[in-house]
């Protein structure tokens, strides 16, 4: 912690800290939710390809990331 | 190597946070396995944190999908309500739906479970901690102390317990060895 944000903390307002930390929160929820999304999508046959498309990444990314335990 | 320096009761931890990384049929073994190892330690008897309220909140933050009290305040400050997030995943997907799946068996020639990033960062820090202090060996005081130090979610299991990095590493200091 730099005496920077420990001064912008203390200002109140516009501390970094609480921005930053409700994005990685909101990072966190999102690969949760796209996780379990995936995982439902995949136990009724969808297919990659029609995950990739709805996800709008590519079919080899989505499979990269979610296709690895099965 | 790492362990040589370990005492029993730190191996004894490292042990025990496989056996709650089993029981919980997690695919790695994480900070919060070994947080629920070292509650026993010594220098935390002074504080109160017992073990069936670490684990109801560990067990709240994985319905959650891993986030702490902390995490779902700075949510609300972007007007996100995990509560309402949760519930609705819950509603459609079934209870528990954001906890994640069953676990990943592929362990077919593997019986040990693998260390997660996190922890092996506990265990690194641990042995900084262990050192800063000048201490030879490395007990479950280093191990609660690297927890702490860390970001994420067996801190602040332990922050909102009133067990903070600043309190537990006086007790360290002055405790005899």
């Amino acid at each position: 912690m730099t005496e920077a944000t420990e001064l912008a903390s203390a200002a109140g307002d516009q501390d970094p800290r609480v921005g930053l930390r409700a994005v990685s929160a909101l990072r966190r929820l999102l690969e949760q939710l796209e996780a379990v999304q995936v995982r439902n999508a995949r136990n009724r046959g969808w297919s990659w390809q029609e995950i990739a498309a709805e996800l709008g990444v590519s079919r080899q990314a989505v499979h990269k990331k979610h296709g690895g335990g099965r | 190597m790492i362990g040589e320096r370990f005492t029993r009761d730190a191996r004894q931890a490292v042990l025990d946070a496989v056996k709650e990384a089993e029981r919980d049929s997690a695919d790695a073994i994480g900070p919060e396995h070994l947080l629920l190892a070292v509650l026993d330690a010594p220098v935390l008897a002074s504080f109160d944190v017992p073990r069936g309220e670490v684990e109801a909140a560990l067990r709240d933050a994985r319905r959650k999908g891993g986030l702490s009290d902390a995490d779902a305040e700075a949510l609300r400050g972007l007007g996100i309500d995990v509560d309402q997030v949760v519930a609705s995943v819950e509603r459609s997907l079934g209870e528990g739906a954001l906890a994640g799946g069953p676990p990943k068996r592929r362990r077919f020639f593997r019986n040990h479970l693998p260390f997660g990033p996190a922890a092996k960062n506990t265990l690194v820090r641990s042995l900084a901690e262990a050192r800063d202090l000048g201490h030879g060996t490395l007990g479950k005081e280093h191990l609660v102390l690297a927890l702490l130090s860390a970001k994420g979610l067996a801190a602040e299991v332990l922050n909102a317990k009133g067990v903070t990095y600043t309190e537990v590493r006086k007790r360290v200091v002055s405790s005899p060895r």
